[in-house]
């Protein structure tokens, strides 16, 4: 029953109702993966199994997490040591909507300390393998949730994206990675890294997969007052012919040549098959990755100020409160995660007077507004989704690989609160994926995957 | 050399009263068991997100609309950011840069409502948890963390202690009054920092703030320290220091707590998790409409209305239920009437009885029937106040009050001969009386009714007694 592990959900849904396969079967064909993958690629920090007796349109359907979201009794501990031995008392909305759903989570994957880094190296739990080179990331954040939908582990998985954490690890394992409309999807329950761009994504191997797990995601939370309700539409297949797409020629200055070289020839294959393309600027969108990295830094600078172990996490004793906190946030967070929250708080305290804030801010609406009227005339905006294939595993990181950061081009969407989609797009020299990347209108996040999967159907970047 | 005038500004904290917390469903009372009223949110745990309550928008609302302010139609959440344990998320959300609600007054009661203190700003903010300090460790209670609170800001426009402490009351009344909160300072339902300076050169600017005030009279001892603190400096040329201290109520004294942070040392950052907080006009003419009349309003109403002291009507205004108690009763029987059996005789029974004026035996109905059945048969006051005493015991009720009298009542020439034994055994106040000093008449009825007991007609015998005084 091998052939479980790579047919679209619906088809698997369909076996099971109509007993073709029976539930057991459907958990143990994604066990059976795991535990030939696991040991090589280290996709999971924490395995469990957590699901309802109740059942749903996505009973005994496998799943992973991640390991910054909540799932009532489990860890939560977003690979940091500082949250080591920390389990939620309580279900992220999305952990309790795919509850409802039937859905069986079955661990937590790996990921960069709170989600702050793009190769799952800065886990405290050590790097998560390549699936197809294991001297490469799988790209992250969500990096383990990547590298388990690409080797058949889970039926889908939930990632983290707050500059391109979905979209960056989907995009170097080959599989479709969504991030949705800044809004659609409840926070409730994500641990908060930068709370205005931080959003649930969704990981798959079949774009066809993606609305039936947006649907039961998407919509108005009690618990989250930035969420907005969208009335539900059915995602059927797009057509290219007439699709009105644009891209920023420019912006391919920031990618590696084979990447650039690739694109070209997606964007060809796309007119072939009577989609209009056509080239404009985004001059704002182009400097967003700053912007992206400053605003992130400052927000994550607030959101991780709690974790100071006085009532969770691990506390390192200290003879007075400020030496408690000094003690547990120095040995408990990783380097990364230290650089920005410094950062994040310099730029803060600086104040509201502070032109560097001030500046980011400015362009951040500047970038919304004109990827939004870009919006106005194409159905989507196209752009390679990472400027670069996976990296090697230990690489030298930093200010130093400036122009080939991987956010450089997610973070704009991310900025813009706009949905975005990484769709495979084929296999580079060396073998391994590349991916584009649309961009939509907001609240077009269906228009994205009927988008996704007309290509997939006439076989672009197959 | 004259001392430099004070220029005192206050921060008044008023929780409100709600039944959930500003940003979750959480429930929140005074009292509870430590650590009970809690959920993830107030604990600060990891992936929880701020729900801003309607019910306390409500309450704040209604508090900004009674000080006249101008509300705003788009105010907004920030962080405020400082690292202490009794912040869960060392961050507290507040309203810094577009606060719900500014300018505006309270009108104090002093001067017939001619003296108001300008308020600054008045916006919405999540409590801190309460430290309880041990000898060796602090113990945390967060049943507090989350709690609604409103923070009213005054200009810096006060001249003295005792006016902060006027303003003090006139704010607790406010609040009582239209049920926006209990305003018991002593339990922490209100609470003041204040923040004073001399106006002087060297001084101006350099405020110092004054912490844990649990009282009113706290209030005004500390400023009292504070200013003269500040005058013996002024008059030494020392330079003061800007510095936050809390008064010692053991020591009667201030302590340096802290020197002062600046703005930015909280690091203000507009809370994404929060959308704008956007008041229709027709909501802020609800919150209008919620208030009726105000107390100060009401108590010069009563004065000019029921003829009776200011001293009283400011008595009679300390809470709604209250003077709604006292008008019902004073359309009846007047207002001096009125006012002297609820102050009095009422309100020892309602604390003897552990009672409030809303749950009372007695009703104003009751109270009314009461005085006007006493009135008619012209009963004494101890009589009145005996029965009064039955019916909060359950022994009688107001019926028959009327025959009760009668029954009790004495024949003409016992009282006329007890009158005579007793003015003869006092002839020197007769004397005083008949010299001029009316007031001893009081004291001589009082002997008269110490004898004669609760079967006497106080009228007549007060007739009586002037006629043998006079005759």
């Amino acid at each position: 029953m091998s052939e479980l592990n790579s047919i679209s959900l619906s088809e698997l849904c369909r076996l099971r109702d109509e007993g073709v396969v029976r539930d057991e079967e459907i958990l143990d064909s994604f066990e059976s993966r795991y535990r030939q993958h696991e040991p090589r690629l280290h996709a999971f920090v924490h395995r469990y199994r957590s699901g309802s007796a109740e059942g749903g349109i996505l009973r005994s359907i496998p799943y992973a997490t991640k390991a910054n979201l909540a799932v009532r009794g489990q860890p939560q501990d977003c690979a940091s040591r500082l949250l080591r031995g920390y389990r939620a008392p309580y279900d992220a909305t999305v952990t309790r909507r795919l509850r409802e759903a039937g859905a069986v989570v079955v661990g937590s994957t790996n990921m960069d300390e709170f989600g702050m880094g793009s190769t799952t190296e800065y886990s405290c739990y050590g790097p998560t393998r390549h699936p197809l080179d294991p001297e490469r990331s799988p790209g992250g954040s969500s990096g383990g949730a990547a590298a388990a939908v690409a080797t058949g582990m889970v039926a889908f998985a939930l990632g983290t994206d707050t500059g391109g954490s979905v979209r960056q690890p989907a995009a170097h394992c080959g599989v479709f990675g969504l991030r949705p409309t800044w809004g659609r999807i409840s926070r409730w329950g994500l641990t908060a890294f930068a709370s205005s761009m931080d959003q649930v994504g969704i990981l798959t191997r079949r774009a066809e997969d993606l609305p039936v797990v947006l649907g039961l995601l998407t919509g108005r939370d009690a618990f989250d007052a930035t969420t907005h309700q969208v009335p539900t539409r059915e995602v059927g297949r797009g057509d290219l012919r007439g699709l009105r797409v644009a891209f920023d020629p420019a912006g391919l200055g920031f990618a590696e040549a084979e990447v650039a070289v690739a694109f070209e020839g997606f964007v060809a294959d796309l007119r072939s098959a009577g989609a209009e393309v056509r080239e404009l600027s985004l001059p704002a969108s182009t400097a967003a990755l700053e912007c992206y990295l400053l605003l992130s830094s400052v927000e994550a600078a607030s959101n991780l100020a709690r974790f100071d172990g006085t009532v969770y996490g691990r506390r390192r004793g200290g003879d007075h409160y400020e030496e408690m906190v000094r003690r547990t946030r120095s040995a408990g967070f990783g380097e990364e995660v230290k650089r920005r929250i410094l950062r994040g708080t310099l730029v803060l305290a600086a104040g509201e007077s502070g032109a560097e804030l001030g500046r980011a801010r400015r362009l951040r609406a500047r970038i919304r507004r004109e990827q939004i009227d870009a919006l106005r005339g194409h159905d989507a905006l196209l752009m390679p989704t990472t400027p670069a294939g996976p990296p090697r595993i230990g690489a030298p990181r930093g200010e130093s690989k400036q122009t080939t950061d991987p956010d450089r081009f997610t973070a704009p969407a991310s900025l813009a609160g706009l949905p975005a989609l990484a769709a495979p797009a084929g296999r580079a020299r060396n073998g391994l994926p590349w991916s584009v990347q649309w961009v939509g209108a907001p609240d077009a996040d269906e228009t994205l995957i009927a988008i996704a999967m007309a290509c997939e159907a006439e076989g672009l970047g197959r | 050399m004259n001392s430099p005038p004070l220029v005192i500004g206050l921060e008044v904290h008023v929780q409100l009263r709600t039944q959930t917390k500003l940003f979750s469903r959480s429930l929140h009372c005074y009292g509870a068991p430590r650590n009970t009223l809690v959920d993830p949110h107030c604990l600060g745990l990891p992936g929880t997100l701020p729900i801003l309550q309607e019910r306390a928008v409500e309450l704040a609302l209604r508090l900004a609309a009674a000080l006249g302010m101008e509300i705003s139609e788009c105010s907004r959440f920030d962080r405020k950011h400082y690292f202490y344990p009794d912040l869960p998320k060392n961050y507290q959300i507040t309203q810094q840069s577009h606060p719900l609600a500014r300018g505006g007054a309270l009108r104090l009661s002093v001067d017939q409502g001619s003296s108001a203190v300008a308020i600054q700003q008045l916006h919405l903010e999540e409590d801190a948890a309460r430290c309880l300090h041990q000898e060796q460790e602090t113990l945390l209670d967060f049943n507090r963390a989350g709690a609604p609170l409103v923070e009213v800001v005054t200009d810096p426009v006060i001249t003295d202690a005792l006016q902060a402490g006027e303003f003090l009351r006139e704010m607790r009344r406010l609040v009582r009054w239209i049920g926006v909160s209990d305003g018991n300072m002593n339990e922490g339902s209100l609470r003041c920092d204040a923040n004073i300076s001399l106006d002087a050169e060297g001084f101006r600017g350099v405020v110092v703030e004054v912490k844990n005030l649990n009282s009113i009279a706290q209030v005004v001892e500390a400023l009292d320290f504070e200013a003269a603190r500040l005058r013996r400096a002024h008059r030494e040329g020392r330079c003061p220091r800007a510095q936050t201290r809390f008064w010692s109520p053991s020591s009667r004294s201030t302590g340096v707590l802290r020197e002062k942070e600046s703005r930015a040392d909280y690091r203000y950052l507009p809370d994404p998790d929060l959308p704008p907080l956007r008041i229709s006009p027709a909501r802020i003419g609800r919150a209008v409409a919620a208030i009726g009349e105000l107390p100060l309003d009401c108590c010069l109403r009563f004065q000019d209305q029921f003829g009776i002291s200011e001293e009283h009507a400011v008595q009679l205004t300390q809470n709604r239920m209250e003077a709604e108690y006292f008008e019902q009763v004073a359309r009846r029987v007047g207002g001096p009437l009125a006012a002297s059996w609820i102050l009095s005789e009422l309100r020892y029974h309602l604390h003897r009885t552990d009672c409030t004026i809303s749950d009372s035996p007695v009703s104003a109905e009751d109270l009314a029937q009461l005085l006007s059945a006493a009135e008619k048969v012209s009963a004494p006051r101890s009589l009145i106040r005996g029965q009064l005493s039955r019916i909060f015991d359950g022994e009688s009720t107001v019926a028959g009050f009327g025959a009760h009298c009668r029954r009790h009542r004495r024949p003409e020439e016992e009282v006329r001969e007890t009158l005579d034994r007793i003015l003869k055994e006092n002839a020197a106040l007769v004397v005083d009386y008949r010299r001029g000093k009316h007031g001893v008449l009081d004291h001589l009825m009082g002997l008269a009714f110490r004898d004669l007991g609760d079967g006497v007609d106080a009228r007549q015998l007060r007739q009586w007694c002037q006629e043998e005084l006079e005759g």
